[in-house]
C-alpha cells in the first residue's frame, strides 16, 4: 500500500500548524522525528481522518482516502499517544471488543487474540484488568490492539515515551517483529527510537519537513558538521556556543564536548561522524541545551 | 452489531456500581411500596388482625359478578348497623355477636372496603348512560349549528361511554395504590442519568474516541450502538422497576382480582375515554413511561456527548431533570403536551383525556404528547449524531 500526502496544510487561529506537506509511505518502518509541537500528531491526525485539513489531500494508492475511508481504516492500525483504554475492562476482553470495533467477526477475533496475546507477551495476564497494567503492559496492549486487523500501515504516537529502558527495548523489538510486509509510522520525540529500527527518517521542524532519507544518507548530509572538544573541567568554556552542543561527558579531568556546527566552532575540535541526533539537532532550531 | 452492543452495554451499563446501585433501589423501592401499604391499607388503620379475616371471608361471598342478591345481602348487612352507628346506640366495648369488635368498626370494615366500591359500581351505568344521553344531544345541537368539530368530538365521547358497565365487584385497592405510585419512576430516572453521564464522556476521558473514530465500526455503527444500548438499559429499568411494583403491591395487598375490569372500576378513572381493563392500562402506562424515560435518557446523552467531565455531566443531567419535573408541576396546563415528564405520570393522560382541535379533528391529547416525544427521541438521534461526527 502507498500513502501519498499532498501539500497538507493546517492552521489553528492564525497559528500555521502543517505548511503544505507532502511525503509518501510505502512499505518499511518510517520514523517521524521532530520536536514537542513540530506538528507531528497534527500530521498524523489528518492522515487517520481524525482532524481536518485546511487544505491538501491524502491518498491510498493513488486514491483519496476520503471516497473510500472504510476501506481505508479497514488498513491500518492505530496506537495513540499515552492510551489509557477501559481500565476496568480485562485484556481479552479489551481485544475481543477492538476486534468488534474492526469488524472481525467473533470466530477470527478469537483466534486473532490469542495469536497476539501470545506475540506481546501478555498471555498469561490476560484476565488482569487494564487498570492494573504497567505502562509497559499497556504499551503492549496497545500495538496488539493495532495489529489485530494485521494492517497494512501501522501508525504508533509516541509508543514509548515513558516506557523504562527494558521496556523500551522489548518494545522496538515488537514493532520489528510486525514491519514484515508492512508500512509503520513511529512518530516520536526520542530519537534512539526509530535510530534502531527505522528505514527512513523524516525529521519535522514547525509545521514542515527539514530532511528526509535513510539514517546513512542523513548522517551523510551533515558530514563534517560533527566536532568534538576535549577541554579539562577546569578551563573556561566561554568561546563555545552552546545552543549547537548535542553533548557533554566528562571523562575523568577532562569533557568531551560534541558540536554540531558549519564551521570549525574552536580551533582545537576535531571532526567526527554524525549521529542521528546531530542531524536532528542540525536541522531543528531552537536551543538544545 | 450485537457484539458492539453488549460491549456498549458493558462498558457504561453492566458495571460494579450500577448492579450495586439497582440492587440498593430494587430495595429501596420494596420497603417504599410497604409503607404506601401501611399508609393505604384499610387492614392497617383497623389494626385487630380479625378484621381481616373477617373481610376475607365476606370478600369470597361478594366478589365476582355483582348481582341483585349481592346486593341486597350486603345492603341488608350494613343499613341496621349503619343506623345504630348513626343513633349512637351501640357500645364501645367489644359486642357479642359483632363480626369484629362492636357494631362501629363492622360498619366501619363494610364501609371502607365493600359499599363505597358497590355503590359506585351499580351507580356508573347510570351515570355512563347520562354521559351518553348529553352527548347525543350536544351532537344534535352542534350539526344543527354546523358546528362540525364539536359534533365530532361529543360522537366521540358518546362512543367512549355507551354501554359502559362494571357488573362485577372486586378488591381494587392495590390497583388505585399502583397507579398512583410514582417512586420508582424517580429511581428510573436517577439510574438513567448515573448510567447516561459515562456514555460519551468515558470515551473521551480515556481518549478512546481516537481508536474509535480510527475504527471501521467505530463511528456510525457505535454511535447506534450506543443509542440501542441506551434506550434498551431504559427499557430494561422500566421493565424491572415495573414488575417490582405490581409483584411486591400484588404481595402486600394480596390481591390483584380485578385486572380485567374496566379501567372505570377505579373511581379516579370514572371519565376517562378508555376502554382498556386495568392490567392493560398499567401496561399502557408501563409503556409511556418507557417512551418518556427514553427522550429524558436521550437528552442526558446529549449532555454526556457535550459535556466536560464526568461530574460535571452528572450536574447538568441533574438540573435538566428538575427543569423538567418543575415546568410539569408548575406550569402543568401550558407545557404538558411538550413536556416527557407528561409521560411518565402518564394516569394523568388515561384519567382526563382532552381533546384538542387538530385541522377540525378532534384528536386526544395523548396522541401529542406521544408524537412530540416521538418527534424528541428523533431529533435527539440526529443531535447525536452531528456531535459524534462532529468528534
Amino acid at each position: 500500500m502507498k500513502i501519498e500526502l499532498k501539500s497538507i496544510y493546517k492552521k489553528y487561529g492564525k497559528q500555521e500548524v502543517l505548511k503544505h506537506v507532502s511525503m509518501e509511505f510505502d512499505t518499511g518502518i518510517y520514523g517521524l522525528l521532530g520536536k514537542n509541537g513540530a506538528g507531528k500528531t497534527t500530521l498524523i491526525g489528518i492522515l487517520l481522518g481524525i482532524v481536518k485539513a485546511n487544505s491538501g489531500e491524502v491518498l491510498m494508492d493513488g486514491k483519496s482516502v476520503r471516497l473510500c475511508q472504510n476501506e481505508f481504516l479497514d488498513k491500518i492500525g492505530y496506537l495513540p499517544q499515552y492510551p489509557k483504554f477501559y481500565k476496568e475492562m480485562r485484556i481479552d476482553e479489551f481485544l475481543m471488543y477492538m476486534a468488534s470495533l474492526k469488524g472481525i467477526s467473533k470466530k477470527d477475533s478469537k483466534e486473532k487474540v490469542d495469536w497476539l496475546l501470545h506475540e506481546v507477551n501478555l498471555w498469561d495476564g490476560k484476565k488482569k484488568k487494564i487498570g492494573d497494567l504497567s505502562g509497559g503492559m499497556r504499551q503492549r496492549l496497545g500495538i496488539a490492539q493495532a495489529m489485530l486487523n494485521e494492517p497494512e500501515l501501522l501508525i504508533l504516537d509516541e509508543p514509548t515515551a515513558g516506557l523504562d529502558p527494558q521496556e523500551r527495548i522489548r518494545f522496538r523489538n515488537l514493532i520489528s517483529k510486525f514491519a514484515k510486509n508492512r508500512t509503520i509510522i513511529l512518530v516520536t520525540h526520542i530519537v534512539s527510537d526509530v535510530e534502531y529500527i527505522a528505514n527512513q527518517v523524516i525529521i519535522m521542524d514547525d509545521g514542515d519537513i527539514v530532511c528526509q532519507g535513510n539514517i546513512e544518507q542523513l548522517e551523510d548530509s551533515i558530514k563534517g558538521k560533527v566536532w568534538e572538544v576535549v577541554r579539562k573541567n577546569s578551563d573556561t568554556m566561554d568561546d563555545l556556543d552552546f545552543g549547537k552542543v548535542s553533548n557533554l561527558k566528562r571523562e575523568g579531568e577532562n569533557t568531551r564536548i560534541r558540536i554540531v556546527s558549519d564551521r570549525q566552532p574552536v580551533v582545537d575540535a576535531s571532526k567526527v561522524r554524525a549521529g542521528l541526533e546531530d542531524v536532528f539537532l542540525y536541522h531543528c532550531r531552537g536551543d538544545m541545551e | 452489531m450485537r457484539r458492539l452492543i453488549y460491549f456498549e452495554g458493558k462498558k457504561h451499563f453492566m458495571t460494579k456500581p450500577m448492579l450495586v446501585l439497582i440492587f440498593i433501589f430494587l430495595l429501596a423501592n420494596a420497603i417504599k411500596i410497604h409503607s404506601v401499604y401501611k399508609e393505604q391499607s384499610p387492614f392497617e388503620k383497623l389494626s385487630d388482625p380479625c378484621f381481616k379475616e373477617v373481610y376475607q371471608e365476606l370478600y369470597s361471598k361478594y366478589k365476582g359478578e355483582l348481582t341483585k342478591e349481592k346486593v341486597n345481602g350486603i345492603m341488608d348487612l350494613y343499613t341496621p348497623l349503619k343506623e345504630k352507628v348513626r343513633e349512637g346506640t351501640y357500645s364501645k366495648e367489644r359486642e357479642k355477636g359483632s363480626m369484629t369488635y362492636n357494631t362501629h368498626s363492622d360498619c366501619l370494615l363494610l364501609d371502607w372496603c365493600f359499599i363505597s366500591n358497590i355503590k359506585y359500581e351499580t351507580g356508573y351505568k347510570d351515570y355512563a348512560d347520562s354521559i351518553v344521553k348529553n352527548a347525543v344531544s350536544n351532537i344534535k345541537f352542534y350539526n344543527k349549528h354546523k358546528n362540525g368539530y364539536e359534533a365530532r368530538k361529543d360522537y366521540k365521547i358518546a362512543k367512549a361511554f355507551l354501554n359502559r358497565r362494571l357488573p362485577h365487584f372486586y378488591n381494587t385497592d392495590g390497583f388505585r395504590s399502583l397507579m398512583y405510585y410514582d417512586f420508582s419512576t424517580f429511581i428510573i430516572l436517577l439510574l438513567c442519568l448515573y448510567g447516561c453521564s459515562s456514555v460519551f464522556m468515558k470515551e473521551k476521558e480515556t481518549e478512546m474516541n481516537l481508536l474509535l473514530e480510527t475504527s471501521v465500526k467505530g463511528r456510525k455503527e457505535t454511535l447506534t450502538a450506543k443509542v440501542i444500548t441506551s434506550i434498551l438499559f431504559f427499557v430494561f429499568l422500566c421493565l424491572l422497576f415495573s414488575i417490582e411494583d405490581y409483584l411486591v403491591f400484588y404481595w402486600n395487598f394480596e390481591n390483584m382480582d380485578a385486572c380485567f375490569e374496566p379501567i372505570y372500576m377505579l373511581e379516579a378513572f370514572r371519565d376517562t375515554l378508555f376502554r382498556t381493563n386495568l392490567l392493560t392500562t398499567y401496561l399502557l402506562m408501563v409503556c409511556s413511561k418507557m417512551l418518556g424515560v427514553c427522550a429524558i435518557g436521550m437528552l442526558f446523552l446529549i449532555v454526556s456527548m457535550y459535556g466536560k467531565n464526568a461530574w460535571m455531566v452528572i450536574l447538568e443531567n441533574l438540573c435538566i431533570l428538575a427543569g423538567l419535573l418543575v415546568i410539569y408541576q408548575k406550569f402543568s396546563e401550558t407545557f404538558v403536551l411538550v413536556n416527557p415528564v407528561a409521560l411518565l405520570y402518564s394516569r394523568e393522560i388515561f384519567m382526563n383525556s382532552n381533546f384538542i382541535n387538530c385541522f377540525g379533528m378532534p384528536i386526544m391529547d395523548w396522541v401529542f404528547v406521544y408524537g412530540f416525544t416521538s418527534m424528541l427521541l428523533l431529533v435527539s438521534f440526529f443531535v447525536l449524531k452531528r456531535g459524534w461526527q462532529k468528534g
